[in-house]
């Protein structure tokens, strides 16, 4: 999700002028359109779409706050839907307050606001060595750094309780605890290991971001301080630091949204201690019906997201008042680090070490051993990969033969894979709509509804399609249970990347090639299948892929809209987690990981981008 | 008034086998306005960045008068007194007009009041007067440049380097910015050092001319040295517009000056129709505003010529033209492309086209 934020992010900032005057071209061209030509009607169509898509579930939740819920009558003590402030005042003016709300909310804030600062000083570090200095093994750290990135959080919270668990909760020990150590609980459940996790997983998107904004930077800017007397730390400081400022606290702001609605790290990790943020309170509160109060969580979730990102986009607009003025440019000296050398590659290294190998190495370790800690040759076993007649009465044999791991694969690449598609047409459509519309307010309609998934954060948007889903409405059918809400879900929520991908690829498309399609004759089906598509066939493969890698590693959606029928691999292997099935839960989770580092690889070898490019521009 | 004393610089960047700078040896005279010409590549901005101390030398040495800043000991940029005006200009975005200019008096820690009254003193100089609290970003090209200098004048620095500083404007600010850049070098008298690929902007702003090409020094003298007497085939070649004719030795007979003569070069504006002489043909007239070019090939052999004449010389294309060309825009070179027989000083040579036989010379 992250991802996807970053990139639409820079996508909307920078496409807005061009669109606009793209828009104003289109309606002085509007008396030249055709009328065989079906924009406008498409655009309709998908703005209708939409609506039902994006804006009703989001709608849906505001109405539960303020309406009373079935069954909820002797607490509100009035009628089935109607208006009630029950759930407000339950959740913000109760002696329940401290519990309900503010408990999870002070746990959310705080493992948000330390995660992202310790990832953002980290990360500077990290950066500035990786692109301004003469470190050892530059180019292949900075491969290595950003590996956690392409995993999902939830691995390394696993991998955290595989090395972690301790007594307090049954099942098998963890590698620690079966060593000699058994982990206090606030080494192992709760918010330290939260923190610490989130910082691990943040820290390549740092380095990505604040490294692109050292890479870009012009050299000659602080050349220029040199040249007029100031020495190399006041140039630093009074140039290098300022304009760096915006892309640092960017990368902050959409770090602490992310942290804000981050579900299963917190999830895997905070259940034995009672461990409860907003994401957690939600799911639970859905769990046991509570729809009204799941509505509560859900809206606060989705304030600060929105209020967040608000933020953001406003600091965007201050700094384009003083927008970097192109030039030649001259890369940066490098820093000569002399002694620091060894302490700096030493400390490089063992984030890589705290961040890949040891999360990997105890889950992958833990998947060939029956008991954990125990270096025996006959402690080692492939069984919970290609055994049979487990011990384990729900999962009885390895999960490469386990039926439910393959149809779960199936139901994963089926679903993320149809919906990733789905969207990255979507997309497609979405920007010849808005750059091409006859009709402005259609454009920025359609650009601002496909963009608000964004500021929602995943597990609230579940809710929320739960909310208005999970019952017939109108000619609608109920649709929970089925892998239709899930389908519909996710396309819903790679919006806001596959449109910007969309409208940004049409937008350098420009309308020439179409018109000269047109004056050779081709009607508007023909102009799609045989120049619109082809052309942006790259920016389509990158669209459809990038969700896709996303979809994969994503929980939030699928704990809240899968059940045991529609059960795809990230569930599947959460279920695992619930039985303590370890070496089995660990087995599904690095075949995920396997996946989306594999499909990540993929795109940049497709899109001839880094990762890191892919994630601005 | 610093004159920079260079000997021996060179400069070799790890990830080339070529040095970017090799073996150069340079006097600019103080209070001279010295152009440094060359093509993209040839190392003149990096001679540049040395003299400001953004980059260090392998070897060789930098003095500023007396003082020596790069070679046995290096002073860092902010201790050299040197003052650089990037071609992109470099100014800090984050910053106002009115700070990007102060900044280096703030950081002499001269106080607001005399700060004050030196900035508005330059932004009278350079004619920018009201821009003072804009951001670089709302400024034009022209502006954003006077911005760029207006930063480096107010520290008076002993020498001023300038990256290209003409290359970035349009065509009519380009002959402002060369006027104001003149009358800073009259007002203030400082060394200045300029780098362009740019011919004429070397021609028109400067008192001499150092052409480079592949890290080394090719010529060194004033504008009229560097055309009329060009020390070799590069220097010929780079320098004058439409480009010198070069043809080999034996296709126009042009009398040898000397022994080891291989090829002989040709200024456009040297060549002329004539009643008699080398038997040509008109094959293109092209006007290029100001004067024309035409362009002849030569009745016997392939040789195309390019002659340029201020007015629309009275032939047509198909043409059967003679030509004769004036002795003074005739160069010579050998194999290795030096200059073989400095020819006499113009003064002393009567202006006199001679017809050219047109028999082979052998």
């Amino acid at each position: 999700m992250l991802e996807h934020r970053a990139y639409a992010h820079r996508c909307k900032n920078s496409l807005n002028t061009l669109v606009i005057t793209q828009a104003k071209t289109n309606k002085l061209l509007r008396a030249a359109h055709l009328p065989s030509d079906p924009t406008l009607v498409i655009g309709l169509i998908c703005l209708v779409v939409f609506l039902w898509l994006i804006a009703a579930p989001l709608l849906a939740v505001f109405w539960d706050m303020f309406t009373s819920q079935p069954g909820d009558g002797h607490r509100t003590h009035v009628a089935d839907g109607a208006f009630t402030a029950y759930y407000l005042e339950r959740a913000f003016a109760s002696r329940m307050s401290e519990i309900i709300f503010l408990r999870p909310l002070m746990n959310t804030l705080t493992i948000a606001v330390s995660s992202t600062v310790l990832a953002l000083g980290l990360g500077t570090v990290l950066a500035w060595l990786l692109v301004r200095t003469d470190m050892m093994g530059r180019g292949w750290l900075s491969a290595a750094l950003i590996i956690p990135f392409m995993l999902p959080a939830w691995t390394f919270a696993l991998a955290w309780t595989t090395i972690f668990k301790n007594a307090k909760i049954g099942g098998q020990p963890g590698l620690a605890s079966s060593m000699g150590f058994d982990a206090p609980d606030w080494l192992a459940y709760g918010a330290v290991p939260s923190i610490i996790i989130m910082t691990l997983n943040y820290i390549p998107f740092v380095i990505i971001l604040v490294g692109n904004a050292l890479r870009r930077f012009d050299g000659q800017l602080e050349d220029a301080a040199r040249i007029l007397g100031a020495g190399p730390r006041t140039a630093f400081r009074l140039v290098t630091i300022p304009l760096m400022r915006p892309a640092v606290l960017s990368a902050c702001l959409l770090m602490f949204a992310d942290a804000i609605g981050e579900f299963s790290v917190p999830y895997v990790l905070g259940l034995p201690v009672q461990f409860e943020t907003l994401a957690t309170s939600l799911y639970r509160a859905i769990g046991t019906q509570q729809n009204g109060m799941a509505a509560v969580f859900a809206g606060v979730v989705m304030a600060i997201g929105i209020v967040t990102l608000g933020i953001d986009t406003w600091m965007m607009r201050e700094t384009r008042r003083y927008a970097i003025i192109g030039g030649k440019g001259t890369a940066s000296r490098e820093t000569t680090l002399g002694f620091w050398r060894i302490p700096a590659v030493v400390s490089a290294l063992s984030v890589f070490t705290l961040g890949v190998i040891l999360p990997l190495g105890a889950l992958m370790l833990s998947t060939v051993m029956h008991v954990p800690g125990r270096f025996g040759a006959e402690n080692f076993t492939f069984a919970y990969w290609i055994g049979t007649n487990l011990p384990t009465p729900a999962v009885p044999t390895g999960i490469l033969l386990a039926p439910e791991f393959w149809s779960a694969a199936w139901n994963t690449l089926r679903i993320v894979g149809i919906a990733s598609i789905s969207a990255g047409l979507l997309g497609m459509v979405v920007g010849y709509v808005v750059v091409r519309s006859p009709w402005r307010t259609l454009s920025v309609l359609l650009r601002q509804i496909t963009f608000f998934p964004y500021l929602v954060p995943g597990i609230a948007f579940a809710a929320a399609f739960l909310v208005l889903f999970a019952v017939p409405r109108g000619p609608i059918p109920a649709l929970y249970g089925t892998p239709w809400i899930l389908l519909l879900a996710l396309i819903a929520d790679q919006m806001p990347f596959a449109s910007r991908a969309g409208i940004s690829s049409m937008t350098q498309l420009g309308r020439e090639v179409e018109d000269a399609a047109r004056m050779v004759g081709a009607g508007w089906l023909r102009r799609m299948r045989s120049i619109i598509l082809p052309i942006n066939k790259g920016a389509l493969v990158a669209g459809i892929l990038m969700p896709f890698v996303s979809g994969i590693k994503g929980v939030s959606l699928f704990i809240m809209l899968a059940v045991p029928s529609t059960d795809v691999l990230s569930t599947y292997s959460l279920r695992l987690v619930d039985y303590n099935y370890t070496q089995a839960a660990n087995a599904v989770v690095l075949m995920i990981s396997a996946i989306a580092v594999l499909g990540t690889l993929l795109i940049n070898r497709l899109t001839g981008t880094g990762l890191a490019r892919g994630l601005e521009s | 008034m610093t004159p920079i004393t260079i000997t021996g610089l060179t400069k070799h960047f790890a990830k080339t086998d070529a040095p970017a700078v090799a073996d150069l040896s340079l006097a600019v005279e103080a209070g001279s306005f010295t152009c440094i010409l060359g093509p993209s590549g040839c190392g003149k901005s990096t001679l540049l960045r040395m003299i400001a101390g953004l980059e260090r030398c392998d070897a060789g040495q930098i003095a500023l008068g007396d003082r020596v800043v790069d070679g046995s000991v290096f002073v860092a940029p902010e201790r050299r007194g040197v003052g650089l005006v990037f071609q992109s200009y470099a100014l800090w975005p984050h910053l106002t007009v009115f700070e990007n200019i102060a900044f280096g008096l703030r950081l002499q820690r001269v106080n607001a009041a005399a700060r004050k009254a030196r900035v508005a003193e330059m932004v009278a100089l350079l004619r920018i007067e009201g821009l003072e609290g804009r951001y670089p970003s709302q400024l034009s090209g022209g502006q954003q440049q006077r911005v760029a200098l207006a930063r480096t004048l107010a520290l008076e620095p002993d020498v001023l380097l300038l990256d290209e500083p003409l290359s970035n404007l349009d065509a009519a600010l380009r002959l402002q910015m060369r006027e104001e850049l003149a009358r800073l070098h009259q007002i203030s008298g400082t060394t200045i050092v300029l780098v362009t690929h740019d011919q004429w902007e070397a021609m028109s702003l400067s008192t001499h001319i150092a052409v480079m090409d592949a890290g080394r020094l090719q010529q060194f003298g004033t504008a009229l040295d560097i055309y009329d007497r060009p020390a070799n085939r590069f220097v010929a070649e780079f320098v004058g517009s439409p480009p010198i004719n070069l043809i080999p030795q034996g296709s126009l007979a042009v009398p040898s000056l000397g022994g080891g003569t291989y090829e002989s070069g040709i200024r456009p504006e040297a060549i002329q129709i004539a009643a008699s002489g080398t038997p040509a043909r008109v094959t293109e007239l092209i006007p290029t505003g100001g004067s024309w070019i035409t362009k002849l090939s030569l009745e016997d052999g392939d040789q195309t010529l390019l002659m340029s004449s201020a007015s629309r010389p009275a032939i047509a294309p198909g043409e059967a033209v003679h030509i004769t060309v004036d002795p003074s825009g005739i160069h010579q070179f050998d194999q290795a492309g030096n200059r073989v027989v400095p020819r006499p000083a113009p003064a002393t040579r009567p202006k006199v086209a001679s017809p050219i036989s047109s028999q082979t010379y052998g």
